[in-house]
């Protein structure tokens, strides 16, 4: 369309649209185009650390070592949490923020478009630098993702390499993290107070929160590490005067704090697919918020949950003890206003609904294996079993995965336009869900039996649980090429999505056409009753 | 955003501004909230002596504040658009202006172009003797329309 009172032949500083090609991606500053870009990683990403998933699994099949040699598999085991916590869930979950904060909040795009795209593009270098060490003289780290000195510091030359990627990535999700607060803060609609936020804008501000403040730490502690290693220093070297269980309480007071930055996105979520399948608002939508920014200032002093067997003055065990416990009364208003949510709902069990409801079973199960893990006695018992791998997997895999695979289905008719198969969605659901249960599950029985973690074999007591959890894991792996054949099908065409898309769908995202213009909101939008989600 | 004003029956100004939820303000407490946070945790791992903790922190405490600033900056940018009896005044600035223009209201030709692609904006420029300045470039497609109908009122 043309306007044009005068020939316009000089504004051409003035044009938004992408480059051509391959090139769009590479310079995109759109937020749609860099959510895109995140979810594509993190799904590749998603088949790398999977990979690693089934070769442990596949040498855990039957007792004694068979496929491959124990430092090998400890490089595996390392890689696969490295690579499925910041290079998946963490990337997924920003992925998501990118597309749909911005439409949430009514906002024409991220406040910093170019820091956006430049917290993308940090992260496949990042990962190539990463999964590069494998390939190295010196192998890939073995140390566990914790990388506790002193045997961390054991590993050779390529440790400078893991040091520097996980920088790269601490600096991606530095510059994604605070260009989320700008927006939330800067750019929300005329009229939408904080508390009419959607509850997925409120718990990635939250995490943002977190992340802004708990990176630091970890780029400090590691680069601890890499002076220890390299510099002489002896920060963590008991011979030189420093402390190793040092790195612990500073690597968990960064790591715990990661385990919600992995989860409260999640809660974001189903926040969303919940009322919109049962067709009612979100009950205790204020205890919520509440609840959320409760969990993240517990965080924060929990830490040494992790350390119960490192011997601490029983004071300090008492209130590590009761303040993780604690933890357990926010977690618990969630899943009661969620169950309130569902309570008397016209409901319908639509694919999203589906692992949205997955998760609030399985992740309650997480969850009290975790209170389970609290307890510091017990604990002394459970630490380093396969008890604590059931446990952070239950949250992880049913937990923060569904929920990530609920948001695909929710959000990707908004995204392409097109319905996913229905009832090929059903059908990965229902074996995802079959599987993940029989990989999981069998683990408590053997963690609480003894089996210890990380090791490549194992008492033949054990033998026949671990049979059963592998054949669980190459189930729920390869059920996964559903999802991508799924995902593929819808972005290729299929029926047409509304702009609604769902019935009782409520909020600014889903007032835009499907699939949503390259350009949201260039009107700034009016806030009804019906266009928040509280 | 745009605002309108009438300031006498043939003249008017238009104000353009993009949305900007929080105040310079509000954006400084944030700012302070999170550098004493920030700082906070790393002086006390520090005093504990891990003080390489400091250097992240410190440069993440500066990279938050400048990307607060930049945000609060940009969208705290007006352009304000004078259509007087003779003159068509532009200004650009955040609370004074840093940039004016004058041009003669009666040679000052509006022309808008907007390509049928969901990919472009489109372009909005006032042209006078050879010189074209750009308008509207806070704004979407559909208030940059928006803003060209209402000055088309007032520009030939």
């Amino acid at each position: 369309m043309s306007y044009s009172d005068a020939d316009a032949h000089h504004g051409d500083h003035d044009h938004h649209g992408p480059a051509p090609g391959l090139m769009r991606w590479v310079t995109t500053t759109n937020h749609k185009d860099i959510g895109t870009l995140y979810l594509w990683f993190s799904l590749i990403m998603f088949f790398i650390g999977g990979g690693m998933a089934l070769i442990i699994r596949a040498e855990l099949w039957a007792p004694g070592i068979q496929i491959v040699d124990p430092m090998f598999f400890n490089s595996m085991t390392t890689m696969h949490a490295i690579v499925m916590i910041f290079g998946v869930v963490m990337p997924a979950f920003v992925g998501l923020a990118n597309w749909m904060i911005p439409m949430m909040l009514g906002a024409p795009d991220m406040a910093l478009p170019r820091l956006n795209n430049w917290s993308f593009w940090i992260m496949p270098f990042a990962f190539t630098i990463m999964l590069s060490t494998l390939f190295m003289d010196s192998g890939g780290p073995a140390g566990g993702w914790t990388m506790y000195p002193p045997l961390v510091l054991q590993m050779g030359d390529s440790f400078a390499y893991v040091i520097f990627a996980i920088h790269f990535m601490g600096i991606s999700s530095v510059m994604g993290s605070i260009n989320i607060v700008a927006t939330i803060f800067n750019m929300r609609a005329p009229g939408m107070t904080l508390m009419q936020m959607p509850m997925f804008v409120w718990t990635w501000l939250i995490t943002a929160f977190l992340l802004i403040a708990t990176i630091p730490v970890f780029a400090g502690a590691v680069t601890m590490l890499l002076t220890d290693r390299f510099f002489e220093t002896s920060f963590f070297s008991a011979a030189g005067g420093g402390d190793p269980v040092m790195y612990q309480h500073i690597f968990w007071f960064f790591g715990h704090p990661e385990v919600y930055i992995l989860i409260l996105p999640a809660f974001g979520i189903i926040s969303h697919i919940i009322p919109t399948f049962s067709r009612k608002q979100l009950f205790g939508y204020d205890s919520m918020v509440y609840a959320t920014a409760s969990i993240a200032f517990l965080s924060f002093i929990v830490w040494a949950h992790h350390m119960f067997t490192t011997g601490m003055p029983l004071a300090a065990e008492l209130f590590f003890m009761f303040s993780t416990m604690m933890i357990s009364v926010p977690t618990g208003v969630k899943v009661f206003n969620w169950v309130s949510t569902m309570w008397r709902g016209s409901m319908t069990f639509e694919t999203p609904m589906l692992f949205a409801i997955g998760f609030v079973i399985m992740f309650t199960i997480g969850g009290l294996s975790g209170l389970m893990l609290a307890i510091t006695p017990a604990d002394i018992q459970y630490h380093d079993t396969y008890f604590v791998v059931a446990h952070f997997h239950y949250v992880l895999v049913p937990g923060a995965i569904y929920s990530l695979m609920a948001a695909c289905y929710f959000w990707i008719p908004k995204w392409t336009g097109n319905m996913y198969d229905e009832k090929l969605g059903r059908m990965h659901f229902w074996i995802s869900t079959i599987f993940v249960n029989v990989l999981f599950f069998p683990m408590h029985f053997v963690g609480l039996a003894g089996m210890p973690r990380r090791i490549p074999d194992y008492s033949l007591q054990f033998a026949d649980w671990n049979a059963i959890a592998t054949i669980g894991a190459f189930g729920f792996g390869f059920s996964q090429l559903m999802f991508v054949y799924i995902i593929f099908k819808c972005i290729k065409g299929g029926e047409k999505a509304t702009g609604e898309v769902w019935e009782g769908a409520r909020g600014l995202e889903w007032t835009v056409d499907s699939p949503a213009p390259y350009h949201t909101f260039e009107d700034s939008p009016t806030i009804t009753p019906e266009t928040i989600t509280r | 955003m745009i605002s309108e004003q009438a300031l006498a029956p043939d003249s008017v100004r238009f104000i353009v501004q993009g949305n900007q939820s929080m105040s310079w303000r509000a954006n400084c407490w944030l700012a302070a909230f999170l550098g004493v946070f920030i700082m906070g945790i790393a002086l006390a791992l520090a005093s504990q002596g891990l003080w390489l903790v400091i250097p992240f922190a410190g440069a993440e405490v500066l990279f938050v504040l400048y990307c607060l600033y930049l945000t609060v900056k940009r969208l705290a940018r007006k352009e304000v658009i004078t259509v007087a009896t003779d003159a068509v005044k532009l200004e650009w600035g955040e609370t004074q202006p840093d940039r004016q223009v004058e041009l003669p209201r009666h040679w000052s030709r509006l022309s808008y172009h907007c390509p049928d692609s969901e990919f472009e904006v489109g372009v909005l420029e006032v042209s006078a003797h050879g010189r074209r300045y750009s308008l509207g470039r806070a704004l979407g497609r559909a208030e940059k329309r928006t803003l060209y109908n209402k000055l088309k009122v007032w520009l030939p």
